[in-house]
This record gives C-alpha cells, sequence and structure tokens, in this order.
C-alpha cells in the first residue's frame, strides 16, 4: 500500500479500491457466506435451493479469479494448463449446477404436487 | 479527428438508425395487414392535409391528403406517452415497474456485435462498423436473447392476473425450448466459419463472393433459425403467450402507456436484431455482388459509396427479414401450444443434431 | 504490485467497484426476500453482477456460459418452479422463529466470511512459484519432458483443453447431465394409468 502523503487522496483512494486478486478473492468469501446463510436461515426449499446456487458461484468465482493470476505471472509461469484450467474447473461446475438445479426443482415440483408444502418443517415424511 | 470519435460512428449509426425505423415498421406492419387481408390501413394522418401534423399547429394545408397513414406512429407516439400511466392495485409493484425493460433492453444490447457495414479505412488500419468487437461473437447474442426471457416472465408474473400469469409462463416456456434450437442451428455455423464472430463470419463470406454466402453452405441451418427465430421473437404463428382469443392480450394485459409501449417497441427491435443476425450469419452480412471491384478503387469518394452501399444492403437484408415475417404474420394461422412444444423438441432439436453432424462430416480436413 | 491482476483505467476500477457492491447487494436481497420470486430476481441480478466479474478477469467464454445457462436457463427453471409451487401473495411466512433464524445464520455467514478474510491475508508466497512447484511435482510423477513443454504452445485454449486433457472428465459430465435430464422427467411426469 502506497503512503497517503505519496499517492494524494485520489491515488491513495484508488489503490485501495483497485481491482486485485484479493478484492475478487474478498468477493467470492462474501457470496460463499451468503449463500450459507441462506441456506442456515430460511426454511423455503426453493430459497435453500438458490442460496447453495449462491455458493456453487462463489466457488467458481475463486477459480477463476486464480487462474487469472496465474496467468498474469506471466514468463513466470511454466505450466501451459494453469492459464485456463481455473476455467475448466468453473466449466465443469455450471455442468453439474444446471444437472443438480434439474432433479431438485423436479424433486419440489413432485413434492408439491403430493403435500401442498415447500417448508422444511412440513416435510418430515421420511423422520422415524 | 481522433479514433475514439470515429468508434462513436458506429454507435450512433446502430442505436439510431434501430430507434429511428420502429416507428416505420408499425406503419409498415399495420399497412401490410391492410393489404393482405383487403382492409384499409390507416390512411388519415399524413404529411400534409386534413388530420396532419402541420393542420394541427395550424398551418391550412389544402384539402387532399398527401402519405395519409405515415404520420399514424407519431400520432400513436403521443399517444403513448401522454395516457395515464395506470397501475392497477393488486399488482407486485416493483417487478411491475421492472419488466418493461428487460423487455426493450435485450434486444438493443444484441444489435453491438453485429457489424452493419464494410470496414472503414482510418489511418491505414481497418475498422469495422460494429459497436462491440467481441471475442465470444454470437454467443454474446444468445446470452442476452435470454435475458429478453425475464421481461416476459416477470411481466406476467407481476401482474398478478391469470391471463397474463399464463402468458408469461407459456412465453417462458416457449423461449428456452427454442433457444435450444437457436444455439444449436449456430453450432452448425460456428463449425462451418470455424469462428463465433461476426466480423470474422462476414469476411469469410465476403472473400467467397455471392456463392460464399452461408445459406448456400448451410441451408438447412438458415431454415432451422428462421423458424426459431419466429418463436424467440413470439411472432405468429408462434404468438402463444398474447394469444388475444385465449388470453386478452397475455403478459401485457394490465400493462398502459409507455409501459405498453415499451413491450411493443421491445418486439419490433427484436425483429430487428433477429433480422440482422440472420443478415449476417447467412445473407453475406452488408456484402453485395460488386463490393469487391468498388473498394478496390484508388479513389476515396467510390470507397465511401462503396461503405455506403454496404449499409443500404444491409439494411435491406435486415428488412426483408422483417417484412417476411410481417407477410407471415398476417397469413399463417396459429399453432396449438402441444403443437408448438413438439416442433421445438421433437423436429427442430434432431434436426439441429443432425444438421451439426453433417457439417462436421463435410468439413473434415 | 504482487496481485494486481492488470492494469486498467480509473473509470473501470470504478465499474468494478459499482458491479462488485451491486453483486453482493443482490445476494443478500436472495436472503432476506419476502417474496420467493424475488429471491430468484435478485439471484439473477446477482449472477449478472458475477458475469461482469468474469469479463473483468479476460474468462469471457465463462461469462456468456454465466448469462446463457445460469441466467438463461436454471434461474428461469427455477422461476418456473416458484410460479408452479406458489401463490403470488404468499410471503415468505416463516413464522417468529424467522429473525432468530436469520440472525444465527448471519452470524455463521459472518464467521465464514472473516476465516475466508483470513486466508485470502495469508496470501504471501507467490502463486507462480507454488504453481511452478507443483507442476515440477506433477512432471515428475507423469514423465513429461521440458522438451515436450517446449514443443506445445503456451496457452491452449478452453476448447483444445476440453477435448485433450479434460477429455474424460467432459464425457463424464455430459453423462451425468444426460442421466439428470432423465430423471427430472420421470420424477415430474404424472403417472398415467394402463
Amino acid at each position: 500500500m502506497v503512503p497517503l502523503a505519496e499517492a494524494g487522496v485520489f491515488g491513495w483512494l484508488l489503490g485501495l479500491f483497485s481491482f486485485k486478486l484479493v478484492s475478487c478473492l474478498a468477493l467470492a468469501g462474501a457470496i460463499f457466506a451468503i449463500g450459507a446463510w441462506g441456506v442456515l436461515a430460511r426454511r423455503n426449499v426453493l430459497v435453500m435451493l438458490i442460496s447453495v446456487e449462491l455458493m456453487l458461484n462463489a466457488v467458481m468465482l475463486t477459480f477463476v479469479s486464480f487462474s487469472r493470476a496465474l496467468v498474469n505471472m506471466g514468463p513466470q509461469l511454466s505450466n501451459p494448463y494453469a492459464a485456463e484450467g481455473g476455467q475448466i474447473f468453473a466449466l465443469f461446475i455450471i455442468a453439474i449446477a444446471a444437472a443438480e438445479a434439474a432433479v431438485g426443482l423436479a424433486i419440489v415440483i413432485s413434492y408439491f404436487r403430493n403435500r401442498q408444502t415447500v417448508d422444511t418443517r412440513e416435510i418430515r415424511a421420511m423422520k422415524n | 479527428m481522433a479514433p475514439y470519435l470515429w468508434k462513436l460512428l458506429p454507435i450512433l449509426l446502430v442505436f439510431g438508425g434501430v430507434l429511428g425505423i420502429v416507428p416505420l415498421l408499425v406503419f409498415l406492419e399495420r399497412k401490410i395487414c391492410a393489404l393482405i387481408q383487403d382492409r384499409l390501413g390507416p390512411n388519415r394522418v399524413g404529411i400534409l392535409g386534413p388530420d396532419s401534423p402541420l393542420e394541427i399547429l395550424g398551418i391550412k394545408t389544402g384539402e387532399k391528403r398527401f402519405l395519409g397513414g405515415l404520420m399514424q406512429p407519431l400520432a400513436d407516439a403521443i399517444k403513448l406517452i401522454a395516457k395515464e400511466d395506470i397501475i392497477p392495485p393488486h399488482v407486485e409493484k416493483y417487478l411491475f415497474e421492472f419488466a418493461p425493460f428487460f423487455a426493450l433492453l435485450p434486444p438493443f444490447l444484441a444489435f453491438a456485435v453485429i457489424p452493419v457495414g464494410a470496414p472503414l479505412m482510418i489511418d491505414g488500419k481497418e475498422m469495422p462498423l460494429v459497436v462491440a468487437d467481441v471475442g465470444v461473437g454470437f454467443l454474446w447474442i444468445l446470452a442476452v436473447a435470454s435475458l429478453s426471457a425475464y421481461g416476459v416472465a416477470l411481466g406476467g408474473w407481476a401482474s398478478n392476473n391469470k391471463y397474463a400469469l399464463l402468458g408469461g409462463i407459456r412465453a417462458t416456456a416457449q423461449m428456452i425450448s427454442y433457444e435450444i434450437g437457436l444455439g444449436m442451428a449456430l453450432l452448425a455455423v460456428a463449425m462451418q466459419y470455424q469462428s463465433v464472430e461476426p466480423v470474422q463470419i462476414v469476411k469469410q463470406q465476403v472473400e467467397g463472393g455471392f456463392l460464399g454466402w452461408g445459406v448456400f453452405h448451410q441451408p438447412l441451418a438458415f431454415l432451422l433459425f428462421t423458424i426459431c427465430a419466429f418463436a424467440e421473437n413470439n411472432r405468429l404463428p408462434f404468438d402463444l403467450p398474447e394469444c388475444e382469443a385465449e388470453l386478452v392480450g397475455g403478459y401485457h394485459t394490465e400493462y398502459s402507456s409507455m409501459k405498453f409501449g415499451m413491450f411493443f417497441q421491445g418486439e419490433y427491435i427484436a425483429m430487428l436484431t433477429m433480422g440482422g443476425l440472420l443478415a449476417t450469419l447467412f445473407l453475406g452480412g452488408w456484402h453485395y455482388p460488386g463490393y469487391a471491384a468498388l473498394s478496390a478503387s484508388d479513389s476515396g469518394f467510390v470507397q465511401i459509396v462503396a461503405v455506403v452501399l454496404s449499409l443500404v444492403s444491409f439494411g435491406i437484408k435486415t428488412m426483408g427479414f422483417v417484412l417476411f415475417s410481417m407477410w407471415v404474420r398476417w397469413t399463417l394461422p396459429r399453432f396449438r401450444y402441444d403443437q408448438l412444444m413438439n416442433l421445438g423438441w421433437k423436429v427442430i432439436v434432431p434436426v439441429a443434431l443432425f444438421n451439426i453432424v453433417l457439417t462436421a462430416m463435410l468439413n473434415i480436413h | 504490485m504482487e496481485y494486481s491482476v492488470q492494469i486498467m483505467s480509473p473509470a473501470a476500477h470504478i465499474l468494478f467497484w459499482f458491479v462488485m457492491v451491486m453483486t453482493v447487494a443482490s445476494a443478500a436481497l436472495v436472503v432476506v426476500a419476502k417474496k420467493i420470486l424475488h429471491a430468484a430476481f435478485a439471484l439473477s441480478i446477482c449472477f449478472l453482477g458475477v458475469s461482469g466479474i468474469y469479463v473483468f478477469l479476460h474468462a469471457d467464454f465463462l461469462a456468456a456460459v454465466q448469462l446463457i445457462v445460469y441466467v438463461g436457463g436454471i434461474i428461469v427453471l427455477i422461476m418456473f418452479a416458484i410460479m408452479f409451487s406458489s401463490h403470488t401473495q404468499e410471503a415468505g411466512g416463516e413464522g417468529g422463529r424467522h429473525y432468530l433464524a436469520l440472525g444465527a445464520g448471519a452470524a455463521t455467514a459472518l464467521i465464514v466470511f472473516t476465516s475466508v478474510l483470513m486466508m485470502v491475508g495469508k496470501l504471501n508466497q507467490p502463486l507462480a512459484e507454488q504453481n511452478n512447484r507443483a507442476y515440477e511435482a506433477y512432471q515428475h510423477t507423469v514423465g513429461i519432458t521440458a522438451a515436450d513443454l517446449a514443443a506445445e504452445p503456451q496457452r491452449l485454449g478452453l476448447g483444445h483443453m476440453l477435448m485433450g486433457e479434460y477429455l474424460l472428465p467432459f464425457e463424464v459430465a455430459s453423462i451425468l447431465v444426460l442421466a439428470a435430464l432423465l430423471g427430472a422427467v420421470v420424477i415430474v411426469r404424472k403417472e398415467t394409468k394402463g
């Protein structure tokens, strides 16, 4: 971090709020935490599914930011697969998230058709 | 002039052109409808004569009407803007206010990657006449087109009215189903040209001359794309979401004033965008026979003429698709919903898959 | 700066922060929204923001896929499920426990977020160095020589990687998606007689 006296107010602020790997990772962490909050706090199955999607997205964002940071290392980098490896992981996560959403929503809809509820406190037919 | 000022030129051309042409399309739609169904169509508000805008301002312009009906879109626009904007008490307010933007914006954004004219030579560098020459090419159009389902779905839901909700659900299901067919038809095109960037695709077609146009190389994809474009735009014969006979007005039943106007405009801009994409991928984009001879000329004036003619050529191709869709709209009856879904999933998707395999086999090097 | 991802104009930095704030705010709205459809809509805004961040990270293709599959596919599917499984005026309706649960969940989320931040703060060792070391170990096990590496282009495209190094996972993922498709159809299908 450049001292305030050297950079001036504008430059200091720019340094603080510039686009960095750390800011992307912090964003991913925030989204993940919010997703976890949703899964823990809400009792509607659909909202819980949505929150799981948020958490998956946070993980994807982490992969992509790290892969971009590795590309930026440029000549220091000897591994050709590092450059877009993170994006490949993100693509697989998207494919699996799509499958998860399709099956999850199918279960929710068929449950709603039988029991007229999507509240986890009411869903206890398998209990005991 | 600074180079970034030249970048403003395509932006002005595209957005000015699209916005300017929409009122004309409304007029054309009604006139073509009148022609096909043996009606009269708008014939009152003209440029001169009784009922003309000049007459309203108090200038007498004679007894005889001149170009009657041409000023009707202007009158309609004034009416739409000036009308009371009714928000019924039973709607979900925020989503209700938000939905029209989702109907209007996506087709606009999609137009950004379509090259509208031949590249200009500026300081010895070629500048394609396109707003944004992005690497993901027409994937951007697919991505943005998928957003337009939101306008319809949210509009239908927020209206809190069973007809609007049914219209919204129908439209969403229809749009996602046909997006798959559209994407697969475009996949074959991408395989053919080994690129997804519209600028590159047009370049290859221009190099091939008239017979290099995509329609001669990908006839099946052209057919599939045309069908899917109709369904994506919710136009007849696939206008189940509106379907006046069953659903009153579908998803925009509860909308009035300019919010309805935005849905309405969005539909026409979407038609233009699909027409532009069709022209770019299958009809050689801005290319016209004789471009090679004109652009090879030494004279700067002739080169500028070549670029202007390319703009005209692109406009004619785009308008050709739009006029074709109007012709179809007023000629064919509406599909039933199960027929629509059968066509989408059991005909278009398999044929598109077959086309992909065929393209792959024909392009083995 | 060691981890600075790229050099951008101040306007781009401001845009980045705008997108970031929008993403976090809409993600929070997903959890606190009373109506489920509002939550789904907020989720779509959040994913739009994430795909914007992908563009900043030079992952254009991934941004387009995010828009097509997530925003245009999965969330529309979720909206469908919401329209089929609830009534318009039904609120969150989670009773008196609602605020307690929200508070407890928020506390947990805060702990998660803090620990992520602490981990991020520990990123002291240059990334490339770590990566190179890991790759040397990998080469050692698989037996790729430096000459093999020199023959390859330095950066492979996503498509080449999917069809080469990652072909097996790609095929497995496609089978998984097919199975999920069939499974979803079987689960929601109405039972017919005969």
